[in-house]
């Protein structure tokens, strides 16, 4: 009895040190890269196959959610294709989030019978950047301090003296704190109407030719122009000889999904179109950002006609959508208790100090 | 019409020390504050989300988009 094969699946860099994507980053984040291998001995090429592969985000969590809280137990990749020859089949991807992402990789022979088809079910775990927890704990700490300080001061206010109007530290506690919030709304708002315009351009859907004619091959494109941040969007491609219009399979097929405005990658594979000749994947988009599709088209090393590569892009048009409100919320409501722990912090002890002088007159 | 204008006087004088009574100074400015905090970190008005994007991605608990 043949020995079966297994699959492998490896990850660049480490599973432990993989970090979710950061958006805004001063260096661009790379995506991760993960291979997956089919072996069956050391010596030996494995059967041929075809790959079907999934990634799922990890699950949302209310109480701590993440940056990209739209996409969290969301597809972020469905694909189906035949493995290359040599069993090592790679991809890039970026991974949006921290927590536990779920790999299916379900496993068939193309010559039926050759092997059992095997499925698994990975887990890959991604740490959240260190930077936001720092980030975190500088705002908790100001917004103590700013808490504890208006305690302090609002809570002298007590030892007014009677008849006296406002007392005096009290009109510049609350004068003081307006104005570092006008001046912050206003530095917002200004830089905002005047610099250099952030485009999250909504470009019109382009109205592109759904083919590419090139070096006798029709590839007809879906329709897709436009997606929404949350969503799979289904994307497909057909590739048929242009003067047989029989479907081609002795092809590769690169494609880079680029996040147009900033360059980054979301998402990059190998991948060969099925017997229909059609190559289809499902991708889910987590910046609501224009997006570019880079293709190549290649022979494959068994052609007989080897031609040379072809290039076309295709873009689309990603819908932002903002986190709901309750999400939100749960982030502001953290903030709220420590400044609310501060000021009651402050008013207490500025409570107790009053006791004193009043017990000791 | 004196009567009337002096218990005006003294609603005002109410509502003045009111105003200055250390529960209400408090939570005036808890609101304040917490308003910054929201704007800042929260507001979905596009040119505010635009601005305070880097800082809302960097920051843990906060949903950006």
């Amino acid at each position: 009895m043949s020995q079966e094969p297994q699959i492998t699946l490896q990850t660049l860099p480490l599973e432990n040190q993989i970090l979710p994507f950061e958006a805004e980053a001063e260096t661009p984040t790379l995506p991760v890269q993960i291979t997956l291998q089919l072996a069956r001995q050391a010596d030996k090429r494995p059967e041929p196959a075809r790959v079907h592969f999934q990634i799922q985000t990890p699950p949302p969590n209310f109480w701590l959610p993440t940056d990209f809280p739209v996409v969290e137990g969301t597809q972020l990749l469905d694909i189906e294709t035949a493995l290359p020859l040599n069993g090592k089949w790679q991809l890039l991807q970026s991974l949006p989030v921290r927590g536990v992402y779920r790999l299916l990789v379900n496993v068939e022979p193309l010559l039926s019978n050759s092997f059992k088809p095997i499925t698994r079910t990975l887990s890959l775990s991604v740490n959240e950047n260190v930077v936001k927890f720092r980030n975190f704990a500088i705002l908790a700490a100001f917004l103590l301090t700013c808490g504890f300080g208006g305690g302090l001061v609002i809570g002298g206010t007590s030892r007014q003296n009677s008849g006296e109007i406002a007392p005096m530290r009290v009109r510049l506690l609350l004068s003081a704190t307006a104005v570092v919030a006008i001046l912050a709304l206003l530095v917002i708002n200004f830089e905002a109407e005047f610099a250099e315009s952030h485009t999250h351009t909504h470009t019109q859907p382009h109205q592109e030719v759904p083919f590419v004619y090139a070096s006798g091959f029709i590839v007809e494109w879906s329709a897709l122009t436009q997606a929404t941040v949350g969503q799979p969007a289904a994307i497909a491609m057909h590739i048929s000889d242009a003067k047989t219009r029989k479907p081609v399979q002795d092809i590769e097929v690169h494609v880079r999904v680029v996040q147009a405005e900033e360059g980054w990658v979301a998402l990059a594979f190998w991948a060969k179109p099925n017997r229909d000749g059609w190559l289809r994947w499902k991708q889910g988009f987590f910046d609501g950002a224009p997006h570019r599709l880079e293709i190549e088209i290649a022979p494959d090393s068994l052609r007989s006609d080897q031609f040379k590569p072809f290039r076309f892009t295709r873009e689309i048009d990603v819908e932002p959508v903002a986190p709901p409100l309750a999400t939100r919320t749960i982030g502001f409501f953290y903030f709220s208790i420590f400044l609310v722990a501060g000021l009651v912090g402050g008013l207490w002890i500025r409570g107790r100090q009053t006791q004193k002088d009043i017990s000791l007159r | 019409m004196q009567t009337s204008l002096l218990s005006l006087q003294r609603a005002g004088q109410g509502l003045g020390r009111l105003t200055l009574s250390v529960p209400i100074q408090a939570i005036l400015y808890a609101f304040l504050c917490l308003l910054t905090v929201w704007t800042v970190y929260f507001s979905t008005f596009p040119p505010i989300h635009h601005q305070a994007h880097s800082l809302r991605h960097h920051t843990l608990a906060v949903a950006c988009h």
